[in-house]
């Protein structure tokens, strides 16, 4: 955590409200990315980022200054994004509440979404540790240790989930790409 | 490395997520087996195509909803300095857990040493005098040896762990009340609902000879039978 973020994190604790939009600003479309990609919808994705959000003003006392502020914010999204979730049966929505909505942009919006239906037939097939693992190592691109930290687990267990969440995405890429079977693109 | 260990490594390998040693030793295997490297190839394949069919990567939450989420998350965040205290183990607090510990480990190992064991043995010195013996002013003569029922008393005597000891006066049978009374020795469990008569049998070595004492259910000597 640097001493930016240190000064920000006492001044909210101080009662400055005005001092928390700066603090997780960086984050911002760390937030929204992820939360889709966990949950698979643009609605759930922001309802579970304001939700992560809240949570971290509320319990940001909680928060040890010694850790990265970021894997913190981002581990409480995780959260929330589990919950969603499980409330919610997996639709696939096109709306699309974080992205200006224009007709311009609708083509584009009908080809993302049959792109990004393949990768959550995929991602269904993951256990729900595979599946968080592989989405923040592989989509996210953060290392195991981060990673790690993210989901509250131990490297070797992100290692061991990684390793199989990469297999069976490889079986199934593979599956979908060989000649005789359908695929949805 | 071999073809049989390789495979292992190779999802890990694919994204760079291997050790510096096991990332060489895997690298010069892949160089001379063109199945490893084939299936190495295909993973790195799976790997990238997931990332071109990840739909969030281009996208951004917008000004609006973002000072919308902030603005609700201070409005209703509450004061964040109202957090939980850190939960912080003091002495007093290690006492007690402590204390608690050692109660419950105390009463697991009474109720797992006493329920069973004191009936058992109960059980067992009284279930040949109640076959042989059906009440306490009535008496079996002995029987003749060789029968059948002297063979009942030889297996009762087996049955009861104590009854070779007690036979040949090693030891003594319980004490009666009144010696307990005297002596301050301790009370024996209480007798089942069944048990009427005791009984003790001393048998020579010698000659055979087999004595037999009865006592009441509160060890009152009610008889003997050779």
């Amino acid at each position: 955590m640097n001493e930016q973020e240190t000064t920000l994190v006492e001044m909210v604790l101080a009662g400055n409200s005005d001092a928390f939009e700066p603090l997780v600003r960086p984050y911002r479309n760390d937030l929204i990315r992820l939360a889709y990609r966990m949950t698979g919808d643009w609605e759930d994705a922001n309802e579970a980022s304001q939700e992560a959000l809240l949570r971290a003003y509320r319990y940001l006392a909680r928060f040890d200054t010694a850790r990265s502020f970021k894997n913190w914010l981002l581990g409480i999204l995780v959260n929330e994004a589990r919950k969603s979730f499980r409330k919610k049966p997996r639709s696939l929505s096109l709306a699309e509440t974080a992205e200006p909505s224009t007709p311009a942009d609708q083509e584009r919006r009908h080809e993302d979404g049959v792109l990004r239906d393949r990768l959550r037939a995929c991602l269904s097939e993951l256990s729900r540790n595979q599946r968080e693992v592989f989405i923040l190592r592989d989509l996210e691109d953060r290392n195991i240790r981060e990673t790690a930290r993210i989901l509250g687990a131990s490297e070797v267990a992100v290692r061991v989930h990684l390793s199989r969440a990469r297999k069976k995405i490889k079986d199934l890429m593979t599956r979908d790409a060989a000649p005789g079977k359908e695929t949805t693109s | 490395m071999t073809c049989r260990s390789v495979p292992k490594l190779l999802p890990l390998a694919a994204g760079g997520d291997l050790s510096e040693g096991k990332a060489g030793r895997v690298a010069a295997h892949i160089k001379t087996c063109a199945a490893c490297r084939a299936e190495l190839d295909a993973y790195r394949s799976a790997l990238d195509r997931a990332r071109e069919l990840d739909g969030a990567a281009g996208h951004s939450w917008n000004d609006a909803a973002w000072a919308k989420a902030v603005r609700r998350a201070a409005a209703q965040g509450g004061r964040p300095a109202a957090g939980r205290p850190k939960f912080v183990l003091r002495p007093a607090v290690i006492a007690v857990a402590g204390a608690v510990l050692i109660a419950v480990a105390a009463l697991l190992l009474v109720l797992t040493r006493n329920p069973i064991r004191p009936r058992q043995v109960l059980e067992a010195r009284t279930e040949g005098v109640k076959t042989d013996v059906p009440a306490a002013a009535k008496h079996k003569p002995e029987p003749a040896p060789g029968t059948a029922d002297q063979k009942n008393v030889k297996r009762d005597l087996k049955k009861e762990p104590e009854a070779p000891l007690l036979a040949a006066g090693r030891i003594k049978p319980s004490p009666a009340p009144i010696d307990r009374a005297l002596t301050g020795a301790e009370a024996p469990a209480p007798p089942s609902p069944a048990q009427d008569i005791v009984s003790a049998t001393f048998v020579s070595r010698e000659t055979g000879l087999q004595i037999v004492w009865f006592f009441d259910r509160n060890f009152n000597w009610k008889g003997e039978e050779k």
